[in-house]
């Protein structure tokens, strides 16, 4: 029951309290915050600390850090025997593995593409090998490049040509680490498809009526229309290919004579196994900026052969 | 749809954030669920407290580790052992991870290089105070064993398996030397052994198809043989490397020429057996395709496993019997020497304990003792070995004890892992041909110079 007022007192309204809002870009960063807790905490921190670190001879296993300015810098560039051959062989697998890639997911994406029965099964065939785990798919290449019994140097020799000695050999090891690498194509053969199928059919009927065949097609129409995917490709690539470490680890460990010694294995030996984690900070810095750099010289090359229209 | 109903209420907000902060902090507040043991041994009901064991015994021994386990808690019903096996490939970088994170298990298997390393930055606890405490007699382990884990005068861990064993076995297939009508024999010397290796090396168009040995294409190899030639890795004092020795080119053009002439170069070699690792039955040494092996002690149990009814024998490795001051010996502890740690961030009252299940595994003839001699491989504990049980699984066991008593404990630096990288690249230099062995030597040399003199530099 509810006490009536009094007569002739005065009555005041009282009105509901007012639920004040939030604005809106509030709102929208809470609901991001989650992501953006953990980017700062496993992201941007780490790669701040790395920084910081690579100026230090830090070898977080406790022990008191000293910093050393630039000597990692001086001594990945001057001191080290193995930076620049690693640095090399980097340079030879990305330079081989990027373009090799792209072109081979963009030809599976053009096959696949193509109205042939069985599409479907053949994607899923495809796809399945980025999906499987890496050391499983290294033991089996090891098999496959085995000189006396592995089926590649079995298919070389039916075709009349001799055995090769992909693991062994100095000289064929940085080749079959690329081979492998084809291995998993899948994921930018799945992006190709979908930048294909996006393709307006229609722009190729006017090219046909105009009397164009399947080749002027493919460079008039397909490639252009396709280089937004092939450069979105291209840098994903280039920052995998620059991190490439799990098939020269597992199968070469960087040998036969450090053929296969990549960048970041030299990085990950100096980091987990001498525990030298300023000198692989100091490392990691130059990937970066060189990752960095390259990234932007192909953004900015971009605007010269990427058509967004 | 109007502006106001796409925005939430203040209340409404921090109703969610509540819900979300508290369910997380129910979740963080949650019991670990522990890893199931593929032993299945029963755990107590109630445990005080549960020791993080991470170890790389898997496969068969990670039974054997369960069954000691269980016999642990028995006896112990205030504390359970939670084996975890951790895969082998990147043992390092958890085990760093680990130490770092400032939260590690209370028991981690290291090797004997990680022990020095751990305990030079302060990361691992002395245990001399709980080995004292607990009356424990050390000189029941092989002075060579117990002496691997000591730096600057402090105990860090006991020794399981052996260390030593390691470089010094050479074993002999008799079914291949009787199968081609030779006499039962087992090589002493550097001749002696190229001699049999020539006789029974056979290499076709793609390489070797029956090996009669190989003087191995590592780093690690290279020290074994020379330290069979009378040279040794450093000085006495460690402050000098001194593999770049006169016994130190010799034992690498040896090693080069014995892989050029008898096994037609270092790539065949690499061929022959590549595929999975050492402890599958592919290789050539479980198919009656390798004469000698120098294999370490864990060969006896991958043999019971894959071919138990191999005919052979051993003998000590090989040594240059043209140089007077050398004889055969193993390296104890430059690579293989396994221990135990308690890191120094395990919580106060966890050590004890910890100690206690560190002690169980090394120290105790029934549990560290048993679980190496399931393997049918030697104990750091001599009394262990002294077991006539073992002349049932190995009857030639009498010559890996000898093999154990020759074993030199290599006195090695933290860095030593640097040092062996850099010298495995002289190594790989000379054998590809890109250099002579004195000049490959020479150059890893002084690498390995820098790394020791910049060691001690920090060190003061």
């Amino acid at each position: 029951m509810t006490a009536q007022p009094v007569s002739g007192e005065r009555v005041t309204a009282t009105r509901p309290p007012r639920r004040r809002k939030l604005p809106r870009w509030l709102v929208g960063y809470v609901f991001i915050a989650p992501w953006l807790v953990a980017f700062v905490a496993f992201e941007a921190y780490p790669i701040l600390s790395g920084f910081y670190h690579s100026f230090t001879d830090w070898t977080a296993t406790g022990k008191a850090e000293r910093f050393v300015g630039l000597d990692n810098y001086v001594e990945a560039f001057t001191r080290d025997p193995l930076f620049w051959k690693a640095v090399t062989n980097t340079i030879y697998f990305i330079g081989v593995s990027v373009p090799l890639g792209i072109v081979a997911a963009f030809a599976l994406a053009m096959m696949l593409n193509s109205k042939i029965g069985g599409t479907t099964a053949y994607r899923t065939i495809y796809y399945l090998p980025s999906v499987v785990p890496a050391v499983a798919a290294v033991i089996v290449w090891v098999f496959i490049f085995e000189t006396r019994r592995g089926i590649l140097n079995f298919a070389l020799e039916l075709l009349g040509l001799p055995a090769i000695r992909w693991l062994s050999d100095p000289n064929w090891a940085m080749p079959a680490l690329i081979i492998m690498s084809l291995w998993s194509i899948g994921a930018s053969m799945i992006i190709f498809l979908a930048g294909l199928q996006g393709i307006p059919q229609e722009l190729y009927e006017a090219a046909e009526v105009d009397g164009a065949n399947g080749w002027h097609s493919l460079w008039r129409i397909t490639v252009p229309l396709m280089t937004p995917t092939i450069f979105f490709n291209l840098i994903m690539s280039l920052v995998a290919a620059f991190q490439a470490f799990n098939n020269a680890f597992i199968m070469t460990n960087g040998g036969p004579n450090n053929a296969t010694l990549l960048y970041m294995l030299h990085l990950y030996n100096n980091a987990f196994r001498y525990f030298r984690m300023g000198y692989a900070s100091a490392l990691a810095v130059v990937l970066f900026i060189i990752v960095f750099g390259l990234t932007l010289f192909v953004y900015r090359s971009s605007k010269r052969w990427v058509y967004y229209s | 749809m109007s502006n106001d109903s796409r925005t939430l209420s203040r209340r409404t907000l921090l109703k969610l954030m509540g819900g979300v902060a508290a369910t997380g902090m129910v979740a963080a507040c949650a019991p670990a669920v522990a890893p199931t043991t593929s032993g299945g041994a029963a755990a107590p009901a109630q445990a005080d407290v549960t020791i993080r064991f991470w170890n790389v015994w898997g496969a068969a021994r990670e039974e054997l580790m369960n069954q000691i386990i269980a016999r642990f808690e028995e006896k112990n019903p205030g504390i359970k052992v939670q084996n975890l096996v951790q895969p082998f490939e990147r043992r390092e970088e958890n085990l760093f991870t680990a130490l770092a994170s400032g939260d590690p298990p209370e028991v981690l298997m290291s090797s004997r290089a990680e022990v020095l390393r751990f305990a030079n930055d302060g990361l691992i606890l002395p245990i001399d105070g709980y080995v004292t405490a607990n009356n424990l007699d050390l000189s029941r382990f092989y002075p060579s064993e117990i002496g691997n884990f000591y730096w600057k005068d402090k105990l860090y861990s006991m020794p399981m398996p052996t260390g030593g064993g390691v470089t010094s076995l050479t074993l002999v297939n008799y079914d291949m030397l009787r199968a081609a009508g030779k006499e039962d024999q087992t090589p002493a010397t550097w001749t002696e052994l190229e001699e049999m290796a020539k006789e029974f090396t056979e290499i076709d168009d793609k390489g070797i198809v029956k090996i009669g040995a190989t003087v191995g294409t590592s780093a690690s190899d290279f020290f074994a043989w020379l330290y069979c030639n009378g040279g040794s890795i450093y000085s006495d004092d460690l402050s000098k490397v001194a593999f770049d020795s006169e016994a130190g080119v010799q034992t690498l053009e040896w090693m080069v020429n014995f892989t050029n002439e008898i096994n037609g170069g270092v790539q065949n070699v690499t061929d022959f057996f590549a595929g999975p690792g050492e402890a599958t039955e592919a290789q050539p040494w479980y198919n009656d395709a390798q004469l000698i092996n120098f294999p370490n002690v864990s060969i006896f149990f991958h043999m019971q496993t894959y071919k138990p009814d191999m005919q052979w024998d051993m003998g000590l490795r090989p040594y240059n019997a043209s140089n007077a001051d050398a004889k055969s010996q193993g390296l104890s502890g430059e690579t293989f020497a396994w221990g135990y740690v308690v890191p120094e961030a395990a919580p106060e009252a966890k050590r004890e304990a910890a100690f206690k299940w560190l002690q169980e595994i090394t120290y105790e003839e029934e549990s560290g003792g048993w679980f190496v001699m399931q393997q049918g491989r030697p104990s750091p504990i001599k009394a262990v070995n002294e077991d006539p049980s073992f002349y049932e699984v190995n009857p030639h066991w009498d010559k890996v004890l000898q093999s154990l008593e020759s074993d030199v404990s290599v006195q090695i630096l933290p860095v030593h892992a640097q040092v062996r990288d850099a010298v495995n690249q002289g190594v790989q230099a000379a054998f590809f041909g890109d250099a002579s062995p004195a000049d490959a030597l020479a150059q890893a040399a002084q690498q390995a110079q820098g790394i020791v003199d910049d060691y001690w530099s920090q060190e003061g």
